[in-house]
């Protein structure tokens, strides 16, 4: 017996030695390959991919300085999926719902704000696809379909829409790029194709690589891509590790200047856009189809801009949206002209769209209290029970 | 903190583990895994814990009152005080919100408010159970009541089964955590071996189902019969493999600590009538329905009537159990109607072929899953329409197929993780299995949840 003991000791022991030495190869190997060669990924400049690897590094302190925009922001997004686990919940949609946050959600709902700013529903779903592929189907997309989204005059991009067409204003989806074989591949003898390569490498690297950047902050100099501080004032617009923004002067979701008011009527008569709507039904309903539960919201527009004859134009755009959620069958909460009711407060708008993290969870709390009955069983399960009080 | 975090197996794991053997004194150690097993909780539920140790003072109170009292009358009254507590603790968290939501869409207006802030506290149903099990043994004097609160408290928390089981029985883990053997390494090999192999079930089989299948699931009405079916295939494969798994890792730690849980799974898709398959599955569940529920109510003492109507009260409130939702409802009386079926003919059922016996029977289960997976009446009404009324050429993915033919192979194995001794499995298999743990290792960021902590 005592010998029988023995040999599962040693078996143990030879058990947790070769799995912890087998590990510990292939991390090693991943610090050495990342080390040669930032290639291994075709998206992002090296510099954005070690300022995001570094922003992971430090999820609770970390904000990562950026310009904002459709084009840094959608590089961002094509980047970062790579770095992401398995999302429970998902943002799309505009940059009024850049406030919206991990924080909203319960201890262990994996989240992810994918917003970006001024852009096509092309591009958000450019975001989902890219997100499905790297870490599987979502299991909520909360879609912020903004009323004025939908009034305005210039149609949307199809999906398939040739990528040389003057419409993508701001490039082309990544897809439609021509994806040549980096050096790193064209030099192996690989029975692997380029993406299976590419997926065995990225798999290894998931998680990992992160480990060995810097974990300490920068100082903040205003210089972009840097890795500073969340809980200080900053004078550049700034990421944080759940893909929601900081605004300038913004600490800890509280505003310090407000951007100014505009009168939305000032701009002329706005109409109802039929092709925008449909292009809305398009990318929702090719979401559904990967399975994944969609919740349209409107994010509310501050008081002071909306003049009688916008909150004419904001609820026919509403209802046009609320058929559009009737005819797929989901939910749509449209809180465009409710902001007060809700409890958004005048300091909660930072300009006519752009609302505080305050506000968002005010939005978070409707659609979990009642606004979004059909998906309300799968809200109660992620959204934090503190955001359910008002 | 899940078991399947590289938290719970790089930090929290070997620190619990090599802290229990330092404790030379058993209360000592007892009073170490307490709170061991309260930081695992509270990780999970937070404040929630609290409730927890609420629970726990009230039934290691009401075990003390019991075994002084002799008066039946009174026994009763004590007995009824943890019944109340326990199950009234469950309602609340657990059924509230449904009871709220169903009253007030049959009103047609929100006659009543749910209360705003309450989510279900993680594991609710299972330590509230295990607890409430307790008061009965010791009220009907199956075993006399803990003397010791470190080791009651240890018994309702300990953390290899405090989220998702197995319900483990107080006649078989009190005397577990009052003896004071040391943990001898082949029991620790033995347990470390078990909890690798049902971390691979979860993450190499059931996860990869559950990746293939979601999609096909979440969105019933978008696919045609033959790619439903087969996700169905695929989840009545996942199920099995996330909770059988898990609890493959409950026993194993359990093991390595040097205790032992009573079996949850024996083979259950071996299963050739309604009757063995609950034998099979989630047997710590079934068999506390059978013996704290079903027998209480008269079994199948009382003629056939009442039998069939104790057994179909009995499979109700299993399927509630699982969850406050209508498809929980109709899992619980399928199973309900299934068993009341069988019962009529019991007789020409066992003198069918086996194989017969036993291919009728997966396709019931997987039927039956049915409800279980499709959360609403609209996705089982989706389901069920499209899985009959569209026939299409299959879409689904091929690594579904591969992964459900892998999972369907394991289950009609011969033998299963019961009866496999881990500690004297060979070299080769002993390097397959850590080669295995690598592969799952470096997929846990795409792990998901264990099924049964919803529950």
């Amino acid at each position: 017996m005592p010998n029988q003991s023995t040999s599962q000791t040693v078996k143990l022991i030879v058990f947790i030695a070769v799995t912890l030495t087998l590990l510990g190869v292939i991390w090693q190997a991943n610090r050495l390959i990342r080390d040669q060669s930032s290639a291994l990924t075709t998206s992002g400049s090296e510099e954005l991919r070690l300022a995001l690897q570094r922003l992971s590094r430090v999820p609770d302190r970390g904000s990562l300085t950026m310009n904002p925009g459709p084009v840094n922001e959608r590089e961002l997004r094509h980047t970062n999926a790579h770095f992401l686990s398995k999302i429970d919940v998902l943002v799309l949609g505009q940059s009024d719902s850049d406030h919206m946050s991990q924080t909203f959600f319960q201890p262990g709902v994996q989240f992810y704000n994918g917003f970006l700013s001024n852009s096509y529903f092309a591009y958000h779903f450019e975001v989902f696809e890219d997100i499905v592929h790297a870490v599987g189907v979502p299991r909520l997309v909360l879609y912020d379909a903004r009323c004025l989204t939908v009034v305005k005059e210039d149609d949307e991009p199809g999906y398939d829409t040739p990528p040389e067409d003057p419409i993508w204003n701001f490039g082309a989806p990544f897809r439609h790029k021509a994806q040549p074989a980096p050096p790193w591949y064209r030099d192996i003898d690989s029975l692997l194709s380029l993406q299976q390569t590419k997926l065995t490498l990225q798999t290894l690297m998931h998680g990992r690589e992160t480990r060995q950047t810097v974990a300490d902050l920068d100082k903040d100099t205003g210089a972009l891509l840097r890795v500073v501080d969340q809980h200080a004032k900053s004078t550049v617009h700034r990421w944080l590790v759940d893909g929601s923004r900081v605004y300038p002067g913004e600490v800890d979701g509280i505003f310090s200047s407000r951007g100014p008011v505009h009168i939305e009527d000032s701009k002329g008569e706005r109409k109802l856009n039929p092709q925008r709507v449909a292009m809305l039904e398009t990318f929702v309903k090719r979401m559904m189809a990967t399975g994944t539960t969609v919740i349209l919201y409107s994010p509310p527009i501050e008081p002071r801009a909306l003049t009688p004859g916008l909150t004419a134009q904001m609820a026919g755009a509403g209802q046009a949206i609320g058929q559009v959620a009737q005819r797929l069958g989901i939910d749509y909460c449209d809180v465009t002209l409710r902001g007060a009711e809700i409890g958004c407060k005048p300091e909660d708008f930072y300009d006519e769209t752009h609302l505080s993290r305050g506000c968002n969870r005010a939005i978070v709390r409707q659609l979990a209290t009642g606004c979004a009955p059909k998906a309300l069983k799968l809200l109660r399960e992620v959204v934090a029970p503190g955001v359910l009080v008002l | 903190m899940p078991f399947n975090s590289l938290r719970f197996l790089f930090v929290f794991l070997p620190l619990v583990l090599v802290l229990w053997r330092l404790f030379r004194r058993r209360q000592h150690a007892l009073i170490f895994m307490i709170c061991a097993s309260y930081t695992f909780y509270a990780l999970a539920a937070g404040y929630y814990a609290l409730l927890m140790v609420v629970s726990t003072s009230v039934d290691f109170a009401v075990g003390l009152l019991l075994d002084a009292e002799h008066r039946p009358g009174r026994r009763k009254a004590i007995l009824c005080l943890s019944l109340v507590f326990n199950l009234g603790l469950l309602s609340f968290f657990k059924y509230y919100g449904f009871a709220v939501d169903s009253i007030n869409a049959l009103v047609g207006h929100p006659f009543l408010h749910a209360v705003a802030g309450i989510a279900l506290p993680a594991g609710i149903s299972f330590y509230t159970f295990q607890s409430m099990g307790y008061s009965i043994d010791v009220y009907r004097r199956d075993i006399k009541p803990a003397r010791s609160f470190i080791e009651f408290a240890s018994f309702v928390s300990l953390f290899p089964q405090l989220i998702a089981g197995p319900i483990v029985r107080p006649k078989l883990l009190l005397p577990q955590l009052a003896a004071t053997d040391p943990v001898d390494n082949s029991r620790l090999t033995a347990g470390a071996m078990l909890f690798a192999a049902g971390l691979c079930k979860k993450v190499l089989i059931a996860d990869r189902l559950a990746w293939y299948a979601d999609p096909i699931l979440n969105a019933p009405s978008r696919h045609g019969s033959v790619d439903l079916w087969l996700a169905m295939v695929g989840f009545s494969l996942q199920i099995y493999f996330d909770f059988s798994g898990y609890t493959d890792m409950a026993r194993g730690l359990a093991r390595m600590l040097g205790l032992e849980f009573s079996i949850n799974f024996d083979s259950p898709y071996h299963a050739r009538n309604p009757s063995d398959f609950w034998k099979r599955w989630h047997v710590s569940l079934s068999s506390w329905l059978r013996d704290y529920l079903y027998i209480p109510l008269g079994g199948n003492r009382l003629g056939p009537t009442r039998t069939g109507f104790n057994l179909f009260v009995t499979m109700f409130l299993g399927g509630l159990w699982h969850g406050a939702g209508v498809n929980f409802i109709v899992w619980g009386s399928f199973h309900g109607l299934l068993l009341l079926a069988y019962h009529r003919i019991e007789k020409p059922w066992a003198a069918l072929p086996r194989l017969l016996q036993r291919s009728v029977m997966i396709l019931v289960l997987v039927c039956s899953w049915i409800p279980f997976r499709m959360h609403t009446m609209q996705e089982l009404q989706a389901f069920a329409t499209h899985a009959t009324l569209a026939p299409h050429l299959p879409t689904a993915p091929l690594q579904l197929w591969a992964f459900a033919l892998l999972g369907g192979g394991l289950c009609v194995l011969p033998r299963n993780s019961n009866e496999i001794r881990w500690g004297e499995l060979g070299w080769p298999a002993t390097l397959a299995l850590a080669l295995l743990v690598v592969v799952a290792v470096l997929h846990l960021n795409l792990s998901s949840k264990f099924i049964y902590f919803a529950f």
